[in-house]
């Protein structure tokens, strides 16, 4: 090359110009290596918006023990036309033990003539994985979310459930839902005056975990007790529900029959209704504790007042009897309680008159929502004086639990009124939630004072006796129990059922400083149809292993100074 | 344009000798620098673009990448939700109970509740808890305060078995 002045110019020109081009030449390279390795992400993010999911958040008992949790499931299917004619009996062959099916029912899906088949739903990763390993063509293994529930049928009433499509049913998962769902995060591309890709970041927040107050083994404790007097009863149905009468939690509540929140394919929906918060009943007897506590409030009687039972009273032109046809004579409140007399009860909301009455039970909670923590609760139903439908007769039939409605946790809150020393309290499920490092307590609410300690202890007093001495069926060993029987009559509309009853029985234990409230409900039993031989011995069972569980002392002195 | 124009007409006039070449070397050393200007903005406008390119390209890639960690967030997430929900299942009071009987546990026939003895040097104590620098310069005692307890547990063992009185709670 000559280095003659003349040629300078041209090999700047020619340097400047190989300069240029490699700058651009590196330009175009670096965006083809975009478009060939980048593409897709710039592509995906570019307009739209991308959804970060959060994770729902998990139930768990008082004690930490999981109720529901959700997790990646896999649903196996096939498109029968990809898979190859010759492998579809070995591939039916081989699913058939990982997917829980008959190798023909798997053949039968794979020869179908339909373009998709779904061969199993909600699998766990490791299934998927082994099937995918097998690399046959046609095979499908769809990743999805899902909400399982490891304790299958137990409390499947109080947690409700997730649908496959994420849509909260029933239960805790409906109530809680927005803040079980928690906030899905999000991303979206937006390019700034340069027109420089920017992203905008928002993280999910996952949903809060919720701890009960349910506590899981006495849950089970129920559940069983319950399962087993609904099949030996042959009742139509069985509702239990704890409570700490002292500050409204709601320790277990069963209902029979129950489903399996996982599987509910075949289910009658009406079995996902919670019965104890949305079904009213007539509760029957049970009723009267709360009459005598509010007469004994109002002053209208004291413990020692007697009245004369003569078999029947008349109340707004209704002929009220009692249970047993019989007349009693002179009797106690103590024994009106004590062998449910329908005329003494009567007799008592007749010397409080309508006003007082009404406004003792409205008091007690009736009428109105009990506000607990559980979906589709129900207000029960009651006519007041006023009311276009009221009738005097009603005071006299009401008083012993006749003629109105309530849902199980309305009555157990105001019998667990009394026990806590005449305030209601309001039950609570959820302890406490947790979102993040965040915790949030429930307090318990008392509602308001309905009756003085003093009427309350009264009452409590004569319940005590009333076990003792007639209702032995509730006896726990060492233990003071105050209980009530009730075995009310079925409204149809025609009147009432001359052969179906409702057999209740209500108590809590230790009587002085009572830790359980309990009530256990049954539906239309068979062989026994009365609540002291049918509910209570229910009601001992969960007692008896509740305070063990609690580690509740005997408060009563007892021959061989043991409880069981 | 012009100007360049009659500056070659004098050069012409000088040097006519080499007038032809003289001629074509400045016509081209002149736009030469024009070119030098149009090469220096096309660089600058092919650095920006490069720059713009690396810095979208590096964006897109870190975008991918916090997905991809977003992505195994979420399934070692719903991965730790499913071993929660196996662990769950092992768990269940029906399958503990059906382990324990089969493992010959039986269900307590008789439950004895003690009332136990609270060592003084523990209602000295700050609030219930145990507090072992309180305890240790407690002037009271001489003896550390888990051999009082265990002292005062022991002894309490060995009275028979008292029921608590009526209406005592938990």
């Amino acid at each position: 090359m000559s280095s003659s002045p003349e040629l300078q110019p041209y090999r700047r020109t020619f340097a400047v110009t190989l300069a240029l081009l490699g700058v651009v030449a590196l330009g175009i390279g670096r965006l083809t290596f975009v478009q060939l390795t980048g593409h897709s992400a710039v592509a995906s993010n570019s307009a739209d918006l991308i959804t970060l999911p959060a994770m729902r958040g998990s139930i768990y008992d008082q004690h930490g023990y999981l109720l529901a949790a959700s997790s990646l499931v896999y649903d196996i299917g096939a498109v029968p036309a990809l898979v190859p004619k010759a492998d579809k009996g070995v591939v039916a062959d081989r699913l058939a033990p990982l997917l829980g099916k008959s190798r023909t029912e798997l053949f039968d899906l794979l020869t179908a003539d339909a373009t998709f088949v779904q061969l199993q739903r909600g699998m766990p990763a490791e299934i998927a994985k082994q099937i995918s390993s097998w690399k046959v063509p046609g095979l499908q293994c769809e990743k999805r979310s899902s909400r399982s529930y490891p304790n299958g049928t137990l409390a499947s009433a109080v947690t409700g459930f997730v649908t496959d499509e994420g849509q909260a049913a029933y239960g805790l998962e409906s109530y809680y839902d927005e803040q079980l769902r928690g906030c899905d995060g999000r991303r979206q591309a937006a390019q700034d005056s340069l027109g420089t890709l920017t992203y905008r970041v928002q993280a999910p927040v996952d949903g809060a975990d919720l701890y009960l107050s349910l506590d899981r083994n006495l849950q089970y404790v129920a559940e069983d007790a319950l399962a087993r007097a609904v099949a030996s009863n042959d009742a139509k149905q069985g509702i239990v529900v704890v409570m700490n009468p002292q500050s409204g939690a709601i320790l277990a509540m069963a209902v029979m029959p129950n489903f399996d929140p996982n599987r509910r394919q075949n289910d009658d929906p009406a079995v996902w209704n919670n019965a104890a918060i949305s079904e009213v009943y007539e509760p029957g007897s049970v009723f009267k504790v709360l009459t005598i506590a509010a007469a004994l409030d109002a002053g209208v009687i004291t413990a020692q007042s007697t009245y004369y039972d003569s078999g029947s009273i008349t109340i707004g032109g209704e002929v009220i009897k009692n249970s047993d046809r019989a007349a009693h004579g002179e009797t106690t409140i103590a024994d009106l309680l004590a062998h449910s007399l329908n005329v003494g009860a009567a007799h008592v909301a007749g010397r409080m008159g309508a006003i007082k009455f009404y406004e003792y039970v409205q008091g007690f909670g009736f009428t109105r929502l009990t506000s607990v923590d559980l979906a589709y609760e129900a207000a029960g139903i009651l006519r007041l004086p006023g009311d276009r439908d009221w009738h005097e007769s009603d005071l006299g039939t009401n008083s012993f639990g006749q003629g109105l409605s309530t849902t199980p946790v309305q009555m157990l809150a105001a019998i667990s009124a009394v026990a806590n020393g005449g305030v209601l309290m309001r039950p609570y499920i959820v302890e406490r939630m947790v979102q993040g490092g965040k915790v949030i307590n429930t307090v318990p609410q008392s509602v308001r004072r309905v009756v003085s300690a003093e009427a309350a202890r009264q009452t409590t007093d004569m319940l005590v006796d009333a076990v003792d001495t007639v209702m032995t069926a509730a006896i726990v060993p060492g233990y003071r129990v105050a209980g009530k029987s009730g075995t009310s009559q079925v409204a149809t509309p025609f009147g009432y059922d001359p052969d179906l009853t409702i057999a209740s029985y209500v108590g809590y234990v230790p009587a002085g400083a009572p830790q359980l409230a309990i009530l256990v409900i049954l539906h239309h039993p068979v062989k026994e149809q009365w609540g002291t031989t049918a509910a209570a011995p229910v009601f001992r069972e969960i007692a008896e292993q509740g305070l063990t569980m609690l580690g509740v002392p005997p408060d009563r002195a007892q021959a061989g100074q043991t409880a069981r | 344009m012009i100007r360049s124009q009659s500056r070659t007409t004098t050069f012409a006039h000088s040097m006519p000798a080499a007038g032809t070449l003289v001629r074509q070397s400045y016509r081209l050393a002149l736009p030469s620098r024009m070119w030098l200007y149009v090469a220096a903005c096309l660089a600058a406008v092919a650095a920006m673009a490069f720059l713009h390119l690396t810095q979208a390209s590096y964006v897109a890639a870190q975008v991918e990448h916090m997905e991809s960690l977003e992505r195994g967030l979420l399934e070692i997430k719903q991965h730790n939700n499913a071993l929660r929900l196996q662990i769950a299942e092992y768990e269940q009071a029906a399958r503990i109970k059906q382990r324990a009987a089969a493992l010959g546990f039986r269900e307590p026939e008789r439950v004895e509740y003690v009332t136990v003895t609270v060592p003084a040097s523990y209602t000295s104590m700050k609030g219930s808890a145990w507090d072992p620098s309180q305890a240790m310069s407690s002037p009271s005692s001489q003896l550390p305060p888990w051999w009082i307890a265990a002292v005062g547990q022991l002894s309490a063992w060995n009275q028979p078995p008292v029921l608590a009185p009526a209406n005592t709670g938990p």
